[in-house]
């Protein structure tokens, strides 16, 4: 049995849908946590957390669309399927709408919940590797000197060489050495992937140049 | 016109008199001058009119006479004309000479426009209450309609016809309460006031019209000879009230299904979650059981949580019938042929008075022990469903039987409620006092099985005859409170 790196995340109220449904999800290698409360799952919860969230939409105190919003406005992207005792469907057009995952009546059967439980965990992959490219970018650009970002900036607005020496008054051959740095640092094989990076990290030529 | 003027001096005499004085009096100018007054005043009157006249001369002042009273003037064919007279003192050479001013009043013509301005009152009074005058001579059995009146009974109605004809005019359905209301009129020992709300017979497709009747009969060596009154068109008002009733029938309806609907949510979620746990649990016994090797240990624990959480389900349902259940019935004795007739008022008061009624009551019924407003709730439920069968398959001439009668060899009351609807069919039947389900378009399939829930709450049974071909029956019985 593959072990999946990933947690499920189980708040529930009922201590019997909590364990029985953590064993369910144990027998397919995947770790679960429990919480009995929304509360006592936010105080626990961590941004390096990676998996999904599997909540109850009715519960005493904070209900699970509520969990939802707060988690939305906190930036903590791990997917949430909803459970729901009687789902009603304005409720599950607002949990869908608030970017639930799914939306799954109770009692809900193996098959559903651990189909729905991949599908969580492939979105939160994919919400990684965004992330992960993300920091990359970010980071690229915080090792450029000042120069070479003006360098970049005159780059990605499609100068070339010659106009870039004459616009930043050095010489041809200064660019040449700043435009393998930059490549370098990059770490992208061609001119059309450093502006597509450049794009990425949603800063414009402008802005690059100035800073 | 001119007035009369007589002018009359302190002894009494007429000095001068002009044209339409002499014309009044039926005398000559020679004859009035110098006449005493008082030969115009009636003999009767004479005396008194000379002190009168004495007391004038000391205080003269200008002033109608008579106080108000009818004054008459005797002219000279010697008829009594009615006057109204007023007096001027006039002073002419340092004599005294009073003016009198004659008006001759025409009193039949006073009389007749009294009369005019007084119908013309009623007229008035008549067509803004919209109102129908009948006149009821109770001796030769003959109604005097006017216009109004005819309009309000239809084109049939005379201006002077049989009383049985009168009768015709009123809806099948209201004629014998009609023919009641006209009984206890023209009863002595009652107020001889006529007071009713009746329905109009006319053509099937014409909406409901309805009349409400107010008066009053006269009596006359110890019977009745007249009955006079009005009657009006309340057709508007009836509609509205059965709108009302409509709305409030559908108000209950929807409360009713809040309430189902309510307590089905209670129970589905009390047992939802233990549902979901006996699911998953099996479904981790069933895993833990089909892997290589055996995972013995999870199944147990699973096979447990199954067991427990099951448990559990049961024990929360019963808590909460517990609870549903937990208000002992307020019984009382209670006359059994009173409710049934309680129960038909409401059953007409809410809009489904629509059928002829074979009513069978036993005055001499035992009293029954029951919960009164349960017991009303459960007839009233079981005759609007029979009228609204009956209205479903539009039945011509719908009939309800109710009969009430003690169960033989046992000491309770049985109710039988039958209908000449369209029956039930054998499947239904199977399921009519399942909660929930329901023939109606608009039902929510509570109501039989409430009604049985409340009757065995009071200690009877309901059901309903297995023989479907003639119409519906159903039964109830209730224990005799002895």
């Amino acid at each position: 049995m593959t072990v999946s790196r990933y947690t499920v995340f189980i708040i529930d109220d009922d201590a019997a849908v909590r364990h029985s449904l953590m064993l369910m999800i144990k027998q397919e290698g995947i770790s679960v946590r429990v919480f009995d409360s929304a509360g006592a799952f936010l105080e626990q919860c961590s941004p390096d957390d990676e998996g999904c969230i599997v909540v109850d939409i009715n519960m005493p105190g904070m209900n699970g669309l509520r969990l939802q919003k707060l988690l939305n406005s906190r930036n903590y992207m791990l997917p949430v399927i909803f459970l729901t005792g009687c789902g009603t469907i304005p409720q599950s057009v607002k949990a869908m709408k608030a970017g639930a995952l799914d939306f799954l009546t109770k009692p809900v059967t193996r098959a559903k919940l651990i189909a729905s439980i991949h599908s969580a965990f492939s979105e939160c992959e994919k919400q990684l590797l965004v992330e992960k490219h993300n920091r990359k970018v970010k980071h690229f650009l915080a090792t450029l000197t000042e120069r070479e970002k003006e360098v970049i900036a005159l780059i990605v607005q499609g100068f070339s060489n010659k106009e870039i020496a004459a616009h930043l008054g050095i010489s041809h051959r200064t660019v040449e050495i700043h435009r393998s740095h930059i490549m370098h640092k990059s770490g992208v094989a061609s001119l059309l992937e450093l502006v597509q990076l450049v794009n990425d990290a949603g800063v414009n030529a402008h802005s690059l140049s100035n800073g | 016109m001119v007035e009369a003027m007589l002018l009359v001096d302190t002894s009494g005499s007429i000095v001068l008199a002009n044209s339409a004085a002499q014309h009044l009096c039926g005398y000559p100018n020679d004859a009035l001058c110098g006449m005493e007054i008082e030969m115009l005043v009636p003999h009767r009157f004479r005396d008194h009119h000379r002190r009168y006249r004495a007391m004038y001369y000391k205080h003269p002042r200008k002033r109608p006479m008579g106080n108000d009273r009818d004054i008459r003037l005797l002219n000279r064919s010697g008829e009594e004309i009615s006057v109204d007279i007023s007096l001027s003192p006039i002073t002419i050479k340092k004599h005294l000479y009073i003016l009198a001013t004659l008006n001759a009043i025409d009193r039949r013509y006073q009389v007749e426009s009294a009369l005019r301005e007084n119908e013309e009152r009623l007229w008035l009074i008549q067509q803004a209450a919209g109102a129908g005058i009948f006149d009821i001579d109770c001796v030769n059995g003959r109604v005097y309609c006017d216009e109004r009146m005819r309009g309000l009974l239809g084109n049939e109605a005379g201006e002077n016809m049989a009383l049985e004809k009168f009768f015709a005019a009123i809806h099948p359905g209201d004629r014998a309460k009609c023919r009641a209301v006209f009984d206890e009129t023209i009863d002595l020992s009652a107020n001889g006031r006529c007071r009713g709300e009746f329905r109009l017979a006319q053509p099937p497709d014409c909406t409901e019209h309805w009349i409400a009747t107010l008066g009053q009969a006269q009596f006359e060596n110890g019977k009745a000879k007249r009955i006079v009154g009005i009657a009006r068109d309340i057709t508007e008002r009836k509609l509205l009230e059965q709108t009302l009733q409509q709305q409030r029938n559908e108000t209950e309806a929807l409360f009713s299904q809040q309430v189902a609907i309510i307590t089905a949510s209670a129970i589905a979620h009390e047992i939802n979650s233990p549902l979901t746990a006996v699911s998953a649990y099996g479904e981790v016994a069933h895993h833990a059981l089909s892997v290589s090797p055996i995972d013995c240990d999870r199944a147990k624990v699973a096979l447990d949580g199954c067991v427990q959480q099951a448990q559990k389900a049961g024990e929360k349902l019963h808590e909460l019938i517990g609870f549903l259940q937990n208000r002992e019935v307020q019984t009382e004795t209670l006359n059994l042929n009173r409710i049934i007739e309680d129960a038909l008022l409401q059953t007409r008061n809410d809009g489904f008075g629509e059928f002829q009624l074979a009513l069978d009551l036993k005055p001499d019924l035992p009293a029954v022990k029951a919960n009164r407003i349960q017991i009303q709730r459960v007839l009233v439920n079981l005759i609007r469903n029979a009228v609204e069968a009956m209205r479903a398959e539009n039945v011509v001439n719908s009939e309800i039987a109710i009969t009430v009668e003690t169960l033989s060899g046992e000491n309770m009351a049985i109710v039988t409620i039958k209908d000449n609807g369209p029956g039930i069919d054998r499947n239904t039947i199977c399921r009519i006092f399942d909660p929930f389900f329901t023939t109606k378009p608009t039902g929510f399939g509570v109501g039989l099985s409430i009604s049985r829930a409340l009757i065995e709450a009071n200690g009877g049974q309901l059901w309903i005859d297995p023989d479907f071909r003639h119409g519906a029956q159903f039964h109830f019985t209730l224990p005799y409170a002895s």
